[in-house]
């Protein structure tokens, strides 16, 4: 495929002004979905803390502990999800031989899919992951940022947004192959950030691996917040036994080697295509 | 009343056509059962009761809750709205068959197929990753559970049609549908027991109708109803059926009488 002669990101934030500006036609609906998403991702977390008016703690952690966990895990998600969602989006398109359209246009297919859906309104789900931090940071008793503390939320969020996103590719790429897949993929990606918005240890043994080493939601959230905290981890739930602080740290590598996996496997899907023949 | 069955049996039929959908929604929600259970099993280690709930209880309770996602359809269905916009409704309206029947019948038909291929597999799946509390009492606990199925399948559907008939006001349903997902999620006592709450509050939610949905049916299976206490629990969501029911019936009318205003 010959070079296209456009500039891609400033195409992609061309095409994203584009989609905002369209849903601010009906400005009412676009902020009311805002809402919705906030309501109920809040309440979802009020839940949570209504299990915590019973108990105080779930294995060993406070219910403030857990709040950065599930803040982490939902802000990560909701980037994820606002630039990922074309692929998320796929398999409708792929039924009704819509994608097939994609495929004759001179760019490339992963630039198409990647720019065909921004979605802004998916800061409602971001501001509540925000203010769980913020709730875990205040309660019980406020305790106070270091820069230390900013650089590694900020890096883990970004860091756990990457690994999201791959996730959503990786669905696209599953999307291509296996037309009524989509609910088998929400399992990965809604699943993966509600495993990720509790603490990994609480779970067996193999869930976790696969957490560490397949899909490698440990470093969305849990090997910061142990770092962030200043939490022991159990026994053999460190790889190679390195400190939380440096599993942080090394975070990006991971969610970058996550992303050019997912790549390739997007584009091996690509080129195997055989359409639905609708 | 024979139409009614066909369209309940023609709906069981088309949910059977999404074998693999259904498939994969299994996966998905014992998938969720197993993450949810996890934190709930670590909260009884510190204590072994909590509202009454014990742990084998609690347990069940979530896998219960798992089970019956798609038999009341809890994130969503939007099948009247979408009549509405593209404008199908008009030939729903035309047939000669009660409106509310109509679609009554149909989502009868789909719990009917969820019920057998998605309830019954889940709690399976349930039994054999944590183990369940079965009725001890079966012939008492099983007759009534299936009643308060039943009546949750109704109410559920009556609340779902009104926020369908949304559409006719508000162009985009979306955003009633996180709205309303926040009332059959969070109000139900699918997040959390409604026993887990604090007294008032708890009372409060036991006595609107999402408790109807999800809680009731719970509550049943795992007996915490006994006696005189049972048959007032399903009395009172037998009263949330028909109210339910007759709101929705009732918004229908006055709907529809819009869009004659409209001209279709």
């Amino acid at each position: 495929m010959s070079k296209p002669d456009v500039f891609l990101p400033s195409l992609y934030i061309r095409l994203a002004i584009a989609r905002v500006r369209g849903r601010m036609r009906y400005r009412v609906g676009f902020l009311l979905m805002i809402l919705g998403v906030f309501v109920a991702n809040t309440f979802e977390f009020v839940a949570l803390l209504v299990l915590f008016g019973q108990v105080r703690e779930l294995g060993g952690w406070s219910a403030g502990e857990v709040a950065l966990l599930w803040g982490m895990s939902q802000m990560s998600f909701a980037i994820a999800e606002a630039f990922g969602h074309g692929f998320e989006g796929l398999a409708p398109q792929v039924r009704s031989g819509e994608f097939d359209q994609v495929l004759v246009r001179p760019l490339p297919v992963f630039f198409q899919v990647f720019a065909s859906d921004f979605q802004a309104q998916r800061i409602g789900r971001f501001l509540q992951g925000a203010m769980a931090v913020w709730y875990s940071r205040s309660s019980p008793a406020p305790i106070p940022w270091h820069a230390s503390d900013w650089t590694i939320l900020t890096f883990a969020v970004i860091t756990g947004s990457v690994i999201f996103f791959a996730t959503f590719v990786l669905g696209g790429a599953w999307a291509l192959r296996v037309v009524d897949g989509q609910e088998f993929m929400n399992t990965f990606t809604y699943g993966g950030t509600t495993l990720a918005s509790y603490p990994l240890d609480l779970f067996s043994d193999p869930i976790r691996r696969a957490a560490t080493w397949i899909l490698p939601l440990a470093f969305v959230n849990y090997f910061p917040a142990l770092a962030l905290l200043g939490r022991v981890a159990p026994d053999g739930i460190l790889p190679f036994g390195l400190t939380p602080i440096t599993l942080a740290l090394s975070a990006p590598i991971v969610a970058l080697v996550y992303l050019g996996i997912a790549v390739v496997v997007w584009d091996r899907s690509v080129m195997r295509y055989q359409g639905t023949g609708t | 009343m024979r139409v009614y069955a066909e369209l309940a049996r023609r709906a069981w039929q088309r949910q059977r056509a999404y074998g693999n959908a259904n498939l994969a929604g299994l996966f998905t929600n014992s998938f969720f059962g197993y993450i949810r259970v996890v934190p709930l099993i670590a909260a009884f280690a510190s204590r072994p009761d909590i509202s009454g709930y014990d742990r084998d209880a609690a347990i069940t309770w979530n896998w219960l809750v798992q089970s019956l996602i798609t038999i009341v359809a809890l994130w969503g269905w939007w099948e009247v709205a979408l009549t509405i916009r593209s404008g199908e409704v008009a030939i729903d309206l035309a047939r000669p068959i009660h409106y509310l029947g109509y679609w009554l019948a149909r989502d009868v038909g789909r719990a009917a197929y969820s019920t057998v291929y998605r309830f019954i597999p889940i709690l399976i799946v349930g039994q054999l990753v944590s183990g369940l509390r079965w009725p001890e009492a079966p012939w008492l606990t099983w007759p009534a559970f299936l009643c308060s199925l039943v009546l949750a399948v109704l109410t559920s559907f009556a609340w779902r049609f009104l926020l369908n008939l949304g559409a006719f006001w508000l162009t985009d349903y979306r955003a009633i549908a996180s709205l309303g997902l926040v009332a059959t999620t969070f109000l139900s006592g699918f997040l959390v027991p409604l026993a887990f709450f604090p007294p008032v509050i708890r009372s409060i939610l036991e006595a609107l109708p999402f408790a109807a949905i999800i809680q009731t049916p719970a509550t049943v299976f795992l007996e915490r109803a006994e006696g005189m206490d049972l048959t007032l629990l399903l009395a009172q969501q037998l009263g949330w059926a028909i109210v339910m029911l007759g709101v929705a019936h009732w918004g229908a009318q006055f709907a529809m009488r819009r869009v004659t205003v409209q001209g279709g």
